[in-house]
């Protein structure tokens, strides 16, 4: 479904991702790991548009998406969050959703104008649509609430519930469970669980290595922008190279 | 229907007998032409929060726009004997066609580059109309506009047209509702609030920033030209720099996001320019002056003031009725 093909970003004089393959199926869990400055989250900007690869091909169903805005990624059906919050503070929880909805709909300025039959029948739907997925989450009952000011764990569901309203075939999750207590990501997992047995297609950056081994179908590790092991979370914790990486020098 | 009437009885009221008062004192045609004007710059400040409140895009260029609704509007009815209605009409097109163009490289600027670039467009603007005196008619302007004649209603008197523009704005603000709430206006608070995450859900930010110069520049094109049949003369002086710094006043005074903010703000902010004529060379200071009061101490303008003030109340209420019901239960043991 989604091919990183050779994929490597340099940012003047710093490598941040090097030559990098990786292959998500459909309908699985893909996750992403590496100690810190691994280039992670470099590897998401470059899929998710917000960054153009120095060099390589990132291959989105049989279409070479790399380089294009992520605006035209995000119509194609990949849909994100990220590591730093990236809410609409000001809008309501429901609001914030509702723009989640955005690629789903079609009302134009027109419609809107003469509160056309088509437009009020798609904005309904579009709002028990967003309910429902609210409610999946787990915050359906804080839907009037000012996104900005939830707790932090519930702003991350809100991320979560804003990219999966627009029905994406490909769920990037950057880092959801960061300032998370133990609670929050025990939920977090089972969500997560839920939302691959809905049919949809997850990568996951993460650094909690518990809610990794457990939600992913595969891993791929990556140390100082190369990519340094691939495999299921049983092979990823007994390959030495990776216990290297992640506490040093074995001696 | 019922719902919307109890919940909003006393702003319904309010406006109800605003409407008598101004329809009262329109029968002077001073207050009259004064109560037209109101509802013209209603309508500029209520498009420049489809662009500021809403999306977030600054602009102080706007009395170019609405310039460019008035001379386009006059032009087309005196040289090409267009209806005036479909002048009007024409006018508010070609002010959209011409915002969207400007908006387009406008639209990558941000904060102080786009409130630059605004400017300039607006003192371009002043100096096409101020110069190009075989189309414009230069610092003498247009005399001699006719009056706008709605399906055959002829807008003679001031009263008349206080009652048409009153009207319009009605329907500007009825646009500027459905608009706001719909996918597109969420799109357009998305931009304002946060244009990476709004890019990142699929929302094509540069269309959306250049249609919400189109949508404002139609508005104010449109009250444009319907200054400039109410008066029916127009001249550079009334599009300058100072101009747009009122409009910009206005909804800012007024309050941003809100549908009567900006109204109230056109309102205020014109009758004190109409109550201190004599000291109109320091009206940029004056200007100033409003503006510095809202900045340091009601950011939400009167609006926000209003309503800040409503909620301290309701405090105060349910506070004292606590303290009564607290104080007859410890009456009660005793």
């Amino acid at each position: 479904m989604l091919k990183i093909d050779h994929v490597s970003m340099v940012f003047g004089g710093l490598t941040a991702n090097n030559d990098v393959c990786a292959e998500v199926h459909k309908g699985e869990i893909f996750g992403l790991i590496g100690p810190n400055g691994a280039g992670k989250t470099t590897l998401f900007n470059v899929i998710s548009g917000f960054y153009k690869p120095t060099a390589g091909k990132v291959i989105f169903n049989g279409e070479e998406i790399q380089g294009k805005l992520s605006n035209q990624i995000a119509q194609k059906g990949i849909a994100r969050t990220y590591q730093n919050i990236n809410l609409f503070k000001k809008m309501t929880v429901l609001e914030n959703v509702l723009v989640g909805c955005h690629t789903q709909t079609r009302a134009n300025i027109f419609d809107a104008i003469f509160n056309t039959k088509r437009s009020r029948a798609e904005h309904e739907e579009a709002i028990r649509r967003c309910r429902e997925v609210l409610e999946f989450m787990g915050i359906g009952h804080l839907e009037d609430s000012l996104a900005g000011s939830l707790p932090y764990g519930d702003q991350r569901r809100l991320e979560i519930a804003r990219a999966l309203v627009s029905n994406p075939k490909l769920l990037l999750l950057d880092e959801p469970a960061a300032g998370m207590n133990l609670t929050e990501k025990d939920i977090l997992t089972d969500t997560i669980l839920k939302i691959r047995d809905l049919g949809y297609t997850v990568l996951i950056v993460e650094h909690n290595m518990k809610l990794v081994m457990k939600v992913c179908d595969r891993i791929c590790v990556l140390n100082h922008g190369n990519k340094l092991a691939e495999g299921t979370p049983e092979e990823i914790q007994n390959n030495p190279d990776v216990i290297k990486a992640y506490l040093g020098g074995a001696k | 229907m019922k719902a919307f009437i109890s919940k909003n009885k006393w702003t319904l009221l309010l406006l109800i007998a605003a409407t008598a008062l101004m329809l009262v004192l329109a029968q002077k045609t001073y207050y009259a032409l004064i109560i037209a004007l109101f509802g013209i710059y209603a309508i500029v400040a209520t498009s420049l929060d489809v662009l500021f409140g809403y999306t977030g895009q600054i602009s102080l260029g706007h009395a170019g726009l609405f310039a460019i609704g008035a001379y386009s509007s006059a032009l087309l009815t005196i040289k090409f004997g267009v209806p005036s209605l479909l002048s009007l009409v024409l006018g508010s097109a070609i002010t959209a066609l011409i915002g969207a163009l400007i908006a387009i490289p406008a639209s990558k600027l941000v904060k102080h580059f786009l409130s630059l670039l605004m400017i300039a467009f607006g003192q371009i603007i002043y100096l096409i109309i101020n110069s190009w005196t075989e189309v414009t008619g230069g610092s003498l302007g247009i005399m001699n506009i006719p009056y706008l004649n709605v399906f055959g209603f002829e807008v003679n008197s001031n009263l008349k047209g206080a009652i048409v523009i009153w009207v319009i704005l009605a329907i500007v603000l009825l646009v500027k509702h459905r608009i706001i709430r719909s996918r597109v206006g969420n799109a357009f608070i998305a931009i304002r609030e946060n244009t990476v995450a709004a890019r990142g859900l699929g929302i094509d930010v540069q269309k959306y920033k250049v249609l919400a110069f189109a949508v404002s520049a139609a508005m104010t094109g449109l009250a444009g030209g319907l200054y400039a049949f109410l008066r029916g003369f127009i001249s550079p002086e009334t599009f300058n720099g100072t101009q747009s710094v009122l409009f910009m006043t206005m909804l800012l005074f007024g309050g941003i996001t809100t549908l009567a903010g900006p109204v109230i703000g056109a309102i205020v902010l014109l009758l004190f320019k109409e109550v201190f004529q004599t000291f109109s060379t320091y009206q940029g200071l004056i200007y100033a002056l409003f503006m510095l009061l809202v900045l340091f101490f009601f950011p939400n303008g009167i609006i926000g003031l209003y309503k800040s003030g409503k909620t301290a109340v309701m405090k105060l209420l349910s506070k004292r009725a606590e303290a009564t019901r607290n104080g007859g239960a410890e009456n009660a043991e005793n």
